[in-house]
């Protein structure tokens, strides 16, 4: 497995941590090692679920937590450890399981080092959605030419439907957003190149899961140039998350937009969420046209303390009666 | 003392509510199986015509009792009597059915006044074999003046049922928590 990083902070922050393509109990182990570690680190470690995570624990033989990896140090700058694969990586920023306490340290040192020396310029550089986005904001466009790979299909912005060459399966989103994906808007004078593509891309369906996920892991942490910070946003829906993954920030974070429109940091401050995990949120409900600007005239909202809950501490523990993790 | 909650299951015949009660429940659930003498309204040969009944321990002692409601519209006062008190629904639907919205329909309104005070979730089965799409489902929803959320699922996997559980958990806590804010000018 390798361990991934984000751009500079300074040191002795806190960071977070994540992993990719584990075996439960590695993940498990994992963080129960890391709790033991408090303090005996260069930096503060915490483990999250969230693919926004400042370093990346893969597994050097999960061809697909390659390709994540790959891509997610692509649009921001990270540091990677591996679990790896058999006995030639022996570097600084592998490990191997069971984790060992004095292995972790040194590799979770020499990742925060590695974090301190990129500087930040990886987030400077354009996201594939803010890319995809700027694309689908064009005037006059029918549809936008994807190409990964030797797969070429049909995204229609106005529709949120993509035509692409085979069923477009979690398998096959994971393998788009592991390459680099080309984008071309075609208008009404493109229609030589469309009905080309059309003759390949044979599957059509709704396009929300790929969306949701290219906002999810290819906005290099900057949000879209669209959504303002000072702006509130609710959601026209919820999205399906049946199809897409149960993560439980996103639904924490849309049953707060279902309910209220909110602005970027009221919804950090009510989700208690990191900002990067918000950020990725509304870039991803953004481009699946969900997210929609509140035009009533409104005041701030303003946390009152000491609230009291009429359910106690009962839904915590069903939380933890069915370890479903908790968002915030 | 040690206190009981209670969650609902709720949905048309065959919908999978003895299911998915099955699939979270801490032991096997409780059902209260017959033959079924409704053919016109489903082809299954059993069916709940009582509770299904399953419960989750709580740490403290405390429970989480889970119920499926018997599908059948002549049931229907029991929906209204196992209300109350109840945290929340999940509303089952099976999409594979000529009119998947009518079979709803009646369940929907019974369960109207628990969904506005708590939370409600809406579970679509075999989604690929109807022709409605969860976006019909969730208009469908909003011309009856609910706002809830609308997933495929396939209740035989336990995530599925747990994704509805943590949606209908987050309404509860998101509504509690913007219940516990105030809008005040800067």
């Amino acid at each position: 497995m390798y361990l991934s990083t984000t751009a500079a902070q300074a040191p002795h922050q806190l960071r977070r941590i994540s992993c990719i393509g584990f075996d439960w109990r590695a993940e498990v182990s994992l963080r129960e090692t890391l709790a033991l570690l408090n303090g005996r680190t260069t930096d503060q470690w915490q483990y999250t679920d969230e693919p926004v995570a400042d370093v990346l624990i893969y597994d050097s033989s999960n061809a697909l937590a390659q390709a994540v990896v790959r891509r997610t140090t692509a649009d921001q700058a990270r540091a990677c450890i591996c679990f790896p694969s058999n006995n030639q990586d022996q570097g600084e920023l592998a490990l191997r399981y069971p984790f060992g306490a004095s292995r972790l340290i040194r590799c979770l040192n020499h990742a925060s080092q590695s974090l301190a020396g990129h500087g930040g310029s990886a987030a400077d550089r354009e996201s594939l959605s803010q890319r995809l986005d700027n694309a689908m904001a064009l005037p006059r466009i029918e549809a936008i030419a994807l190409r990964v790979g030797r797969h070429q299909g049909l995204l229609y912005p106005a529709s949120r439907r993509i035509a692409w060459p085979v069923a477009l399966d979690i398998d096959e989103i994971a393998g788009m957003l592991g390459g680099d994906v080309e984008l071309t808007a075609l208008g009404s004078a493109d229609r030589a190149l469309h009905d080309a593509i059309t003759a390949q891309a044979v599957v059509e369906g709704p396009a929300e899961a790929l969306l949701w996920a290219i906002g999810m892991t290819r906005s290099g942490g900057q949000l879209l140039g669209r959504i303002q910070t000072r702006q509130a946003y609710r959601l026209r829906r919820w999205p399906d998350f049946g199809v897409m993954g149960r993560r439980s920030a996103d639904l924490r974070c849309t049953a707060l937009l279902m309910q209220r429109a909110l602005s970027v940091g009221e919804l950090t401050q009510l989700s208690g969420l990191p900002s990067a995990v918000i950020t990725a949120f509304l870039n991803a409900a953004s481009l699946c046209g969900l997210l929609v600007a509140d035009t009533a005239s409104r005041a701030p909202e303003r946390i009152l303390a000491g609230s009291n809950s009429r359910f106690g501490g009962v839904l915590q523990r069903i939380r933890t009666a069915f370890a479903l993790h908790d968002a915030a | 003392m040690s206190r009981e909650y209670k969650l609902l299951f709720a949905g048309p015949m065959g919908a999978g509510k003895t299911t998915a009660i099955a699939a979270i429940s801490d032991s096997a659930p409780i059902s209260t199986e017959a033959r079924n003498t409704d053919i016109a309204q489903h082809s299954k040969a059993q069916t709940t015509v009582g509770f299904d009944y399953g419960e989750v321990a709580l740490e403290g002692g405390d429970r989480l009792r889970l119920y499926g409601m018997p599908g059948q519209s002549r049931f229907d006062f029991i929906w209204k009597v196992a209300s109350a008190g109840a945290l929340g629904v999940v509303m089952l639907a099976d999409n594979s059915r000529p009119d998947p919205l009518a079979d709803l329909s009646a369940c929907i309104d019974a369960f109207t006044e628990l969904a506005a005070a708590h939370a409600m979730v809406v579970g679509v089965g075999r989604g690929g074999e109807g022709r409605l799409g969860i976006d019909d489902y969730g208009e469908w929803l909003a011309a009856r003046g609910h706002v809830a959320p609308v997933f495929s699922v396939d209740v035989r996997r336990r995530d599925d049922v747990l994704l509805l559980i943590d949606a209908l958990l987050n309404q509860i806590e998101t509504r509690e928590l913007l219940a516990g804010t105030t809008e005040s000018r800067a």
